[in-house]
C-alpha cells in the first residue's frame, strides 16, 4: 500500500467505530489488499452498517416524522415569538410563548436523538433544508430573516441532553 | 432458516475452530466458493447472525502481522451449529431429485 492510499483509507475508516475500525483495519494489513481495495472495503462496509440501520422505522419516524414537520412548526412560532417581543402584547403572553417555544425545541431535539442517534446527522439535513428554503423568503419588514431560527439553540440543547443520557 | 451466505459464513467459522476470525473466514470462503467476499458482507453478516444468537464473537490480541491490531474472533454456538444442520438437510432434500446430483451418482456407481 502506498502512503498516500493507506492514509487516505485509515481516514475513511474514521466513520466505523473504534472497535471495528481496528480489526477491520487489522484484516486489511493481514490479507495486504491493495489501497484501492481496501478503500473500496471500507466503504463498501460503512454504507452496508448505514442501511443496516434504516431497516428499523425509528430513523423513518426521527426523520420525516417527527424532525421535518417539527422544523416548520417551530420556525412558525419562532416567528410568533419574535412578533411578540415587537409588537409587546404583555409580559405573560411573551413569556408564555417564549416557553413554549423552548419546551417544544427542547423536547423535539431529545425525542429525535433518543430515537435515532446514529442518524441524527439525517434530521441535522432535515431541519435545515426547511430553514434555509423559509430563510430565502422571509420578508417581513420589522423582523430580521434570523429570527425564525430562534428554535434552533433549545432544540441543539435538547439534541446535547439526549446524547448526555445515552452515554452515561 | 439460513441465507446462503449465512450458512457458507457458518460453516466456515466451524470449520477453522479457535482460529476463526474475519480474515480467516474471509479467505476461506473465497477459496472453498471461489467467489470475492467483501468485507462489508462479510462483517454485516456476523453482525446479524450475533444479534440472532447463531455465533458468538469477541475481540482477541493484536499480532504484527495484522500492524498491532487486533482480530474479531468468531464461535459457532450450538444454536448456529442447529441452524447450519437443518439448512444442510433442506438443501440435500430439495436436491434429492435433480439432475445434477442423479448424474453424479450415476458416474460415482
Amino acid at each position: 500500500m502506498t502512503t498516500f492510499g493507506w492514509s487516505l483509507v485509515e481516514t475513511t475508516a474514521q466513520l466505523l467505530d473504534s472497535d471495528r475500525r481496528e480489526y477491520v483495519l487489522g484484516d486489511l494489513v493481514e490479507t495486504a489488499e491493495s489501497a484501492r481495495q481496501a478503500l473500496l472495503g471500507i466503504l463498501g462496509l460503512v454504507l452496508r452498517l448505514e442501511a443496516a440501520v434504516w431497516k428499523s422505522w425509528r430513523p423513518w419516524l426521527a426523520a420525516f416524522g417527527v424532525t421535518l414537520p417539527a422544523s416548520f412548526f417551530l420556525m412558525g412560532v419562532s416567528v410568533s415569538v419574535s412578533h411578540a417581543f415587537i409588537d409587546w402584547p404583555g409580559t405573560a403572553t411573551l413569556v408564555s410563548k417564549a416557553l413554549l417555544l423552548i419546551a417544544c425545541s427542547l423536547g423535539a431535539g431529545y425525542v429525535v436523538t433518543t430515537l435515532s442517534r446514529r442518524t441524527l446527522w439525517v434530521s441535522a439535513i432535515l431541519c435545515c433544508s426547511p430553514c434555509l428554503f423559509c430563510l430565502a423568503r422571509f420578508r417581513v419588514p420589522s423582523l430580521s430573516r434570523f429570527s425564525l431560527l430562534l428554535f434552533l439553540l433549545p432544540a441543539a440543547w435538547g439534541v446535547r441532553q439526549a446524547l448526555r443520557k445515552v452515554r452515561t | 432458516m439460513l441465507g446462503e451466505f449465512e450458512y457458507v459464513l457458518i460453516t466456515a467459522a466451524a470449520g477453522l475452530g479457535d482460529k476463526a476470525y474475519g480474515a480467516a473466514i474471509r479467505e476461506e470462503i473465497e477459496a472453498t466458493t471461489g467467489r470475492k467476499c467483501s468485507i462489508g458482507a462479510l462483517y454485516t453478516t456476523i453482525d446479524r447472525l450475533e444479534t440472532k444468537g447463531l455465533i458468538t464473537t469477541w475481540m482477541a490480541d493484536s499480532t504484527p502481522q495484522r500492524g498491532g491490531r487486533s482480530k474479531r474472533m468468531v464461535r459457532v454456538t450450538p444454536k448456529g451449529v442447529q441452524s447450519a444442520k437443518s439448512f444442510y438437510e433442506a438443501v440435500v432434500r430439495v436436491s434429492r431429485g435433480a439432475s445434477w446430483v442423479t448424474e453424479r451418482k450415476a458416474g460415482a456407481s
